[in-house]
């Protein structure tokens, strides 16, 4: 017994379907998402057209003892290169009548005018109470392919891999990781794309490895093992008749390879061979050729090609006797992804340490190359130099060469070291204390200028001060006469000069003039400003003594002695009152 | 009468014992000896003979004898001695392009301007500018009368000692070397940390210059001249301040 339903709402659904732009080049599979079932259970069929519609509704095949029903349909679109891209999927629930191995005929459709034929699929239906073996749900809709671009290599040599997921639908988690003794691994940029396999449209990750093997033999390369977020079809449907899907964690496993890893041949290994393998060119530059002894001459060595630059290694110099050999400095610029396709820069500064050398000796660099299957050696030619001796004498030249380009072009394009100084020049640092002594002398001298001057100013501004300081000055002269004219008994000078003292002292301390002084002030000045009673005594028996001797000028020499001592006290008390 | 000749005496001698010893150190230079005169040198300053012209010639005898980033280090501190000395400024270009093949790091023009004068320079800049201050003032203290025109000149010159010390403020910041160090080792690894077991980051040249811009502990954080930031040994690299650094035996 078999039927095939065809409802109305299938055909409606392929009618809209059939106005769906195509954008893509068309392509159609069918599968069943189980292979083996029991009598009571039911298999999923899908038919799927990518980037087109059939121009007629599929007709499905008539099988015997099967049932094709509750047909389904979902559309989706992807833009992929500027353009969309539809795929189509209609299912339908394949239900077994019977027990047994079934056949489902190939299904024909035409597509942009082109007819189209699906793969015949088996399914085995078992009996009711046999045990079917667990399928991986995921198994037909992923795979995971290893390929080697190239298997018969020789140590050393680069090559690369593909690991290749294909898949119907998921996510990629993390990176495959492909583990295998004797070879080292470089990821390179994955790609992504989409290809057919037996009738099945699988969206494909490429995993590009370089690979280079380091240890000769047969060696296998994998399993790739590809973690993946594998989106598996339920074979349930929801409200809206779309499928349902759930999400599965899987690390499905590629193929092996087989790698003929060759040895390098151990015949004809040239000397100063270092494992470099691959395809080089080597470019030498020396400069510069005309120098002193002792001046560093650079090497720039650049390795140009195809191979593991890492293993380029700068020849040894070892028979550069007449030279001073520094340690190189080097760096690698890559051109390719893969990091084996580039230039590899030397710079090795060497110093010619006498004169007369007469070149830079050859440099040789050999390399296996496989694609000649045999060593290879490129070489520099020597290059003749010029060094002149280091002595003094020869020193100057080198120096001028050198101060006539700072000349012309500034210091910055000096092309040579310039030589040693012949004088020590200024010892020390300077600055410090003797450059503080010198504006510390010259800020002392104004200072004291400055105070001088101030003095000046106070006595100009000062009438009182000045007199004080003239009286000062003019007092310790008439003392000093008032006691010549006591020893020399000369009376009336004597008394002249005491009047003239008292007015002149009186005067400046009372601020009075001089010539209106008489022994009046000590009562009309002097006791009413509480000046000592002693003193004003003292004052005024002086001045009484002055006045007598107008009437009895002679006086002995003693007496006015006495009285040159009373002044001299009497004068020095008055300096101090304070008036 | 015998005692200042003793003390004549004694200042004149270190200076006499200097230029023979920069002698020696010359002579071994010429008879190619650079590993034997970079230790005269070094010994001289280190005595306290300290001139542009003994660190620019253990700049070039340490360059000769392989030693780039110290020679650098050398030329530096030439240089810091005599801004204007176009030799030590030619030998360090040379050092940096031709050997240490690194880039110098960039300075401003304001930069530029305030090393001009060294430090020493500067501080005798100020201090002759403060000088003429104070002998206008003493004249004017002087005759007041005969010296009258001096106020304004006297005015000027205070405010250009007031210009001159803030530049010189500001020079001695920028002389602060304690910042620049230059890496005196082949082939250093600047690491992400200051640990040992932090993943390399970039790969720094004997003779590169570098900015410090933090320690702990024996690791030094430095920025290259491209801007990335790493950490290095401390005994990888010379702070140009540093005095007299060691040199490699």
């Amino acid at each position: 017994m078999y039927s095939v339903v065809r409802n109305s709402w299938g055909m409606a659904l392929l009618l809209l379907l059939a106005m769906t732009l195509v954008s893509h080049a068309a392509s159609f599979a069918v599968g069943l998402d189980r292979t083996t079932i029991r009598l009571g259970e039911s298999a999923r069929l899908s038919i799927t057209f990518d980037g087109g519609l059939p121009e007629k509704d599929p007709v499905l095949p008539a099988v015997q003892y099967l049932e094709f029903h509750s047909p389904t349909s979902s559309r989706s679109f992807s833009f992929g290169g500027g353009r969309s891209v539809s795929k189509t999927t209609i299912g339908y629930t394949v239900t077994p009548i019977q027990a047994g191995d079934f056949t489902i005929p190939s299904i024909n459709v035409r597509m942009d005018g082109k007819p189209f034929a699906s793969n015949p699929l088996k399914l085995k239906v078992l009996p009711r109470s046999a045990q079917v073996q667990e399928e991986k749900p995921e198994a037909g809709l992923m795979f995971v392919k290893l390929i080697a671009l190239n298997t018969n290599v020789y140590v050393g040599q680069p090559f690369r891999v593909l690991i290749k997921l294909y898949f119907v639908s998921g996510s990629v988690q993390q990176m495959p990781t492909l583990e295998s003794d004797g070879f080292t691994f470089t990821d390179l940029q994955a790609a992504r794309g989409r290809e057919a396999v037996n009738g099945q449209i699988y969206q494909v990750f490429q995993f590009p490895k370089a690979v280079v093997p380091v240890k000769p033999g047969k060696r296998k390369l994998g399993p790739a093992r590809c973690p993946f977020l594998a989106r598996i079809p339920t074979g349930r449907s929801d409200f809206f008749g779309r499928p349902e899907y759930r999400n599965r964690q899987v690390s499905p496993l590629s193929n092996e390879v087989e790698i003929n890893v060759l040895p390098l041949p151990a015949e004809g290994i040239p000397e100063g061979f270092n494992g470099a393998v691959g395809t080089y060119s080597m470019d030498v530059r020396v400069g510069p050729t005309n120098l002193t002894a002792g001046d560093p001459i650079t090497l720039q060595v650049a390795f140009s090609g195809k191979g593991v630059l890492e293993n380029v290694k700068l020849p040894l110099l070892a028979g550069w006797n007449d030279f001073k050999i520094y340690p190189p400095n080097d760096e690698i610029e890559y051109s390719d992804a893969a990091n084996h396709v580039g230039v590899r820069r030397y710079e090795q500064i060497v110093v010619p340490e006498k004169a007369d050398v007469p070149e830079v000796p050859a440099i040789e660099f050999s390399y296996f190359s496989p694609e000649m299957k045999k060593y290879v050696t490129l070489k520099h030619a020597p290059t003749p130099i010029s060094v002149a001796p280091a002595a003094s004498a020869n020193t100057a030249p080198v120096i001028m060469v050198a101060q006539t380009n700072r000349a012309k072009k500034g210091p910055q394009l000096a092309a040579e070291l310039l030589h040693i100084k012949p004088h020590i020049g200024t010892i020390g640092r300077g600055g410090g204390l003797p450059s503080l002594v010198l504006p510390a002398a010259t800020f002392v001298a104004w200072l004291l200028l400055w105070l001088r001057r101030r003095k000046a100013d106070e006595l100009a501004n000062d009438p009182r001060l000045r007199r004080r300081l003239a009286t000062d000055e003019a007092e310790g002269c008439l003392l000093e006469e008032l006691r010549k004219h006591a020893d020399a008994g000369e009376g009336e000078q004597f008394f002249k000069t005491l009047m003239a003292v008292l007015q002149e002292r009186l005067g400046e301390r009372l601020d009075l003039p001089a010539s209106g002084i008489t022994e009046s002030v000590v009562d009309e000045k002097m006791r009413p400003a509480a000046v000592d009673a002693d003193l004003c005594d003292a004052v005024r028996k002086l001045f009484d003594a002055c006045n007598q001797a107008r009437y009895a000028p002679d006086v002995e020499s003693g007496e006015l002695k006495k009285l040159a001592d009373d002044a001299g006290y009497a004068l020095k008390s008055l300096k101090e009152v304070q008036t | 009468m015998v005692h200042a000749v003793w003390m004549l005496v004694i200042a004149v001698a270190p200076r006499f014992a200097g230029a023979v010893g920069f002698d020696e150190a010359n002579r071994l230079y010429e008879n190619g000896e650079f590993s034997a005169s970079a230790l005269q040198y070094r010994e001289l300053i280190r005595s306290g003979q300290e001139s542009a012209a003994v660190w620019f010639n253990l700049g070039n005898a340490l360059l000769k004898d392989g030693e780039a980033g110290r020679g650098i280090y050398s030329y530096r501190r030439a240089i810091r001695l005599s801004p204007r000395d176009p030799d030590a400024r030619a030998n360090l270009m040379f050092a940096r392009k031709e050997v240490a093949g690194a880039f110098a790091p960039e300075t401003s023009s304001w930069s530029r301007f305030f090393r001009y004068l060294s430090p020493t320079e500067w501080i005798w800049f100020a201090a002759i500018v403060l000088c003429l201050c104070f002998s206008m003032m003493a004249l004017r203290e002087i005759n007041r009368s005969k010296f009258a025109g001096f106020l304004w000149p006297i005015r000027l010159g205070w405010g250009c000692a007031l210009l001159v010390g803030v530049i010189s403020m500001i020079a001695h910041s920028q002389w602060d070397d304690s910042g620049d160090g230059v890496i005196v080792v082949d082939k250093v690894v600047a690491r992400y940390g200051p640990l040992d077991d932090s993943k390399q980051f970039f790969q720094l040249k004997n003779g590169e210059e570098v900015k410090i811009t933090g320690r702990k502990n024996q690791w030094v954080q430095v920025v290259n001249t491209s801007g990335q930031s790493g950490w290095v040994r401390a005994d990888q690299l010379l702070s140009i301040a540093d005095d007299l650094p060691a040199l490699k035996s």
